[in-house]
């Protein structure tokens, strides 16, 4: 378990905060809590780097990072489009939609190389800790824009891919776990819905392929690696061909 | 007048954990193998898909995996002084239905069972004298733990289990568990995340100088490719687990452990819908012939075999034997006879804990395996002197999805209902939790299946009948490791009240206990004190094998899955290399 | 030994132990996104049934200040519709004789299915309530209603031939059931039972919570109506019936 090799971080009279509930509570250490051990022993694993700048960042100081970028660098913008969502045939994901602490964590994947991305790992890396958190807060507070469900392009194969997955491939239901129709659940599984093809596409061929392997558990690999060029190219189209939806 | 179809090698019956492996190993040796499975075809995809799954009315409440009452259920008494009658509805256990069985909607719990359970008898008689056994008609296995080590690897390879190895060649890491028996290998995958409770009670417990580890589980933490090259998805702790299919391909079961890899062999057939309702035999009933069965149009069929593999759900086992007239049933009064001895549950109980309000338990996450455990006063691992009771139980705090039907806990004194019980259930529905502890459960002569004489069911066929009452060295043994229960509790940071609920006598057919049933067909080393062979091969009928928990002289307080698991691999062992050249008696007496 | 395995046990502990913020200030506030319509029309109980079953069942879970309560949840419109399910109908009950009294340890064993029993049940309680009280059920104070329940699970009531605590018992399961189950079933209505507990409903995965020990978990519930809102869109645009089956036939959504 991770957490056994985690550096000792000292935790009375630091105010930590909850954070996937998309609540803030503050954690104070009471008097008897802090019963005296035997010995001296190892903290608990502090929050990741990552969440606690999400919770301490505002959206205000993301903005100029998110429309202008860093120290001359390509700004989110560029790509990603200004509300957040890209051209429609472009590589890049929506960005409209995603939750803070899913875009915080993200970040510092490009950063640290645990994600892999020519194009982001330079950007995230020129960004630190507080400015990844804000542009973070900035992106979670762009919401997607609305749009009608694009009936004609519904993909079964896709759909089915979403709701039931593949039996005989051990596949299980992309919605299990990204909500239903890609609607996302939680902070950490983001919606698939209306994110662009390409990018769904490079994403699932960058898990089979083991250039992604930022997922928890690395449930993602075990499932890209069983999906044939089709069924990807399918679940893609399906998911792009729906509505946008915020991460809930 | 039944049809007759072509003949096969073998039939086996049921498609769950034995059934499948059996079937698979013997279809792999080039067997004409036919598996008929009474319930539905429901595969992960599409029948356990998210989030329908996650409906606890549906299968918690209305049981849409179990074996459906209405059509074939058992009768109960606890002694023969009572008339038994019917289980009209769930309570005592889940039997499972469908494809996979009670394999398909378990709870992912894998225990290796202790080397003293194997020498149950000798073992207590060496140690504390013969008199501590008084009553009791537990007995030693006809196989050691050494022989099933390897087997019992073989399964966790095939299931993909979890876990940390507490005696691993002589290595025990700190936070395993130390009375592991040995193993040569660790687990295939590592162990499961630790919910807060779980977390909480281990604290406690190694505060207190016990030893708790997390609990080995079936429910892969990682992606797993297991011995069949089929593919496993790691657990998400959705909390939906027990009593319920997984949609992540995540909790291990026939469904996707073995029956893909049985059915891409050509001489593999499956035939869901199909109900078995006897075992023929020849007419000097030394020889089963094939099997009789109905099938979804309610045609009856005949289906030939050399061999026929029972590999029902656990005590219906004993009730296909007595149906088909294999042996000679047990009879309470003179001891003699053997099929239907032995039937025993489990020794469960529990310690209700009461939380702070600030201690936010979430149990409502989890799966049926997230526990923590410890075996410190679980089978001989704690002096037995003076305390009039063999064998013991695991305490744990497993956190399993915690589904407000069935879980909304006030405190003992609360009204059930009104504004109180409202304010109660709000109070403690994410600040209570169980100690759940599960024991042992020792055979005795009060304790046996037979047909019931009245009741039957939808075929016409009489329904086994169990008569029952628990041994009182049980009731000892649960008084004693409640009583530790509430000990620990009452150590875990945030507890308020922490209540101790030890089994009472008598057993009972209506409150929930755990779906490990056992016995009835037991094994041992001769046709005196057993139904079956160390192969599960019947010493009345040499080409019937009868495989699962039904082989159990006395149930252990561990969960029988992977041990079930490692006597299929015994069994397909043997009938392959051994069997299929000489067909006849594979042990002689 | 001892203090290695208590420092590895602590160490499972992660950082939110000891909140002090009170759980239940972290609950949610919000309005729920996709609140379960109000089914109308009744199934299989009739409008004397009614009368006596949503008073009944108001008195089992009131509406108070912590909020909702049963008959606000839905909970008789859910048990109207289980009671034309198979299920009432004795698809999973044992129904063979001969039937005998039985111990405790023998569990039911009365001859009526799910739906006999309840029916029966409310029908008599109707009788003895206006034979006691000279005036039904629904016009006593809340007061008085409560005093039959207490007498009703008392055994204190003769409701022959059904046993008058079996009865409450059977109202009581249904009850719960209707407060606390999926929606898409027709009880726990804008999901009133989870929230007043903390239930979150149907979340597929919580493997990046479940080591987030004392988490106050505050994401809004969801429901199977979800899915069958889905489904309903579907129908909406053309689609084909998609390839998932939710709910059974009582179920409120198309």
């Amino acid at each position: 378990m991770k957490f056994f090799d985690s550096p000792a971080v000292p935790l009375v009279g630091a105010f930590l905060l909850a954070l996937v509930g998309g609540g803030i509570a503050t954690h104070i250490i009471s008097p008897e809590e802090a019963e005296p051990p035997a010995r001296p022993y190892p903290q608990p694993e502090a929050l990741p780097g990552w969440a606690r700048q999400t919770i301490i960042a505002n959206a205000e100081d993301g903005a100029p990072i998110f429309n202008q970028g860093v120290g001359g660098g390509a700004s989110c913008a560029t790509c990603h489009g200004e509300a957040g969502i890209p051209e429609r045939q472009a590589p890049y994901p929506r960005l409209a939609g995603l939750s803070a602490e899913y875009v915080a964590k993200q970040l510092e994947d490009y950063a640290s190389g645990v994600r892999n991305n020519e194009q982001m790992t330079p950007i995230a890396r020129a960004l630190n800790g507080a400015q990844r958190g804000s542009v973070a807060r900035y992106v979670a507070s762009l919401k997607p824009a609305e749009t009608s469900l694009s009936a004609a392009s519904l993909d079964m194969r896709g759909r089915e891919l979403d709701e039931v997955g593949d039996n005989a491939q051990a596949i299980p239901a992309c919605g299990n776990c990204h909500g239903l129709r890609g609607r996302g659940e939680g902070v950490m599984l983001p919606p698939l819905a209306g994110q662009p093809q390409t990018y769904l596409v490079s994403q699932l061929n960058a898990f089979q392929e083991r250039r992604r392997q930022n997922d928890t558990v690395a449930v993602m690999e075990g499932i890209a690696s069983r999906l044939t060029p089709q069924d990807i190219e399918a679940v893609a189209r399906y998911y792009s061909s729906l509505a946008p939806v915020a991460a809930r | 007048m039944s049809r007759t179809l072509p003949a096969v090698d073998v039939v086996v019956i049921g498609s769950g954990w034995t059934g499948s492996i059996i079937g698979k190993e013997l279809a792999a040796a080039g067997q004409r193998v036919v598996m008929l499975e009474r319930g539905h075809a429901k595969w992960t995809a599409p029948d356990y898909a998210s989030p329908q799954v996650h409906d606890e009315l549906k299968y918690e409440r209305r049981n849409e995996l179990h074996q459906n009452t209405a059509r074939e259920t058992y009768t109960f008494r606890n002694t023969t002084a009572q008339t038994a009658l019917p289980m009209r509805r769930w309570g005592f256990a889940y039997p499972g239905n469908h494809l996979g069985g009670a394999g398909a909607h378990w709870a992912g719990v894998s225990y290796r069972f202790d080397e003293t359970e194997f020498r149950l008898r000798s073992h207590y008689t060496e140690k504390y004298g013969a008199g501590i056994l008084e009553g009791l008609t537990s007995q030693d296995w006809p196989v050691t733990y050494a022989e099933l080590e390897p087997l019992y690897e073989r399964f966790e390879a095939l299931a993909g289990v979890s876990g940390r190895g507490g005696n691993v060649q002589g290595h025990t890491p700190p936070d395993a568990n130390p009375f592991d028996p040995p193993r040569n290998k660790d687990y295939p995958n590592p162990p499961m995340k630790v919910p807060f409770a779980a977390a909480l009670f281990g604290e406690a417990a190694a505060r207190m100088g016990l030893h708790p580890y997390i609990q080995p589980s079936s429910l892969v933490t990682r992606p797993y490719t297991n011995s069949e090259g089929l593919n496993m998805s790691p657990c998400s702790y959705c909390g939906f687990c027990a009593r319920h299919g997984c949609e992540h391909f995540a909790k291990a079961s026939p469904n996707i452990c073995v029956l893909p890899a049985a059915m891409k062999q050509p001489s593999f057939e499956l035939r869901t819908d199909s109900h078995v309702v006897r075992i023929e035999l020849t007419p000097d009933k030394k020889r089963a012939t094939g099997v009789t069965y109905v099938d979804a149009k309610g045609e009856e069929l005949f289906q030939p075999a050399e061999m026929v593999f029972s590999c029902t759900f656990a005590i219906n086992n004993a009730r296909m034997l007595l149906l088909s007239g294999i042996g000679t049933p047990f009879d309470p009064t003179t001891g003699q006879g053997q099929v239907g001895r032995n039937y025993t549950h489990q020794t469960t109980s529990s310690v209700q804990l009461f939380f702070r309000e600030d201690y936010n338990l979430n149990t409502f996450m989890g799966s049926g395996a997230s526990a923590v455990t410890l075996d410190d006063y679980n089978n001989d691992n704690f002096d037995h002197t003076g305390k009039g009771f063999i064998g013991g139980a695991y305490i744990q705090i497993q956190v399993n999805g915690a589904g407000p039907i069935n879980f909304h806990p006030t405190l003992p004194e609360t009204p059930r209902w009104g504004s109180a019980f409202k304010a109660g259930v709000r109070r403690y529905y994410n600040h209570c939790v169980n100690i759940t502890i599960t024991g042992a459960q020792q055979s005795h002569p009060g304790s046996w299946l037979s047909l019931d004489p009245t009741y039957k069911d939808a075929y016409g066929q009489p329904l086994l009948r169990i008569t029952s009452d628990i041994h009182d060295s049980d009731i000892r043994m649960s008084r004693f490791v409640t009583d530790r229960g509430v000990e620990i509790g009452r150590q875990i940071r945030g507890v308020e009240r922490a209540i101790g609920n030890p089994r009472t006598k008598p057993y009972t057919s209506t409150v929930y206990q755990s779906t490990h049933l056992t016995g009835g067909a037991i094994m041992g080393d001769n046709p005196g004190n057993s139904v079956v062979n160390r192969y599960g091969q019947s010493w009345d009928v040499p080409n019937v094998f009868v495989v699962g928990s039904s082989m159990f002289p006395q149930n252990a307080s561990y969960n029988p899955t992977e041990t079930l698991g490692a006597l299929s691999y015994l069994t397909a062992d043997a009938v392959k290399r051994d069997y299929l050249r000489a067909p006849g008696p594979l042990v002689r007496t | 030994m001892m203090s290695e395995r208590y420092s590895i046990w602590r160490r499972h502990l992660l950082q939110s132990m000891a909140l002090a913020v009170p759980a239940m200030a972290m609950r949610p506030g919000r309005r729920p996104a996709m609140a379960a319509p109000a089914g109308e029309g009744w199934q299989v109980l009739s409008p004397t049934e009614v009368a006596l079953l949503e008073p009944l069942v108001a008195r089992l879970i009131p509406a108070d200040n912590l909020g909702p309560g049963a008959l606000e949840a839905g909970v008789a419109h859910y048990i109207d519709r289980q009671m034309a399910t198979p299920w009432a109908e004795g698809d999973h009950f044992y129904a063979e004789g001969p039937f005998e009294a039985g111990l405790p340890t023998q569990g039911y064993q009365f001859s009526h299915t799910p739906a006999a029993l309840f029916r029966m049940g409310l029908v008599r309680l109707g009788e003895v309530v206006q034979q006691q009280h000279n005036t039904p059920f629904q016009n006593l104070s809340p007061e008085a209603q409560d005093a039959v329940l207490t007498q009703l699970e008392k055994g204190e009531l003769d409701l022959s031939p059904v046993p008058g605590p079996l009865f409450f018992q059977t109202v009581l399961d249904l009850t719960m059931e209707g407060f606390f189950a999926d929606p898409i079933y027709g009880g726990n209505r804008d999901m009133v039972g989870w929230k007043l507990v903390g239930f979150p409903g149907y979340y597929s995965s919580y493997v990046a919570e479940i080591e987030r020990h004392n988490l106050p978990f505050t994401r809004p519930p969801q429901s199977l109506a979800d899915l069958a809102r889905a489904h309903a869109e579907d129908a909406q645009h053309g689609h084909a019936p998609s390839p998932q089956h939710v709910g059974h036939e009582g179920g409120q959504h198309p």
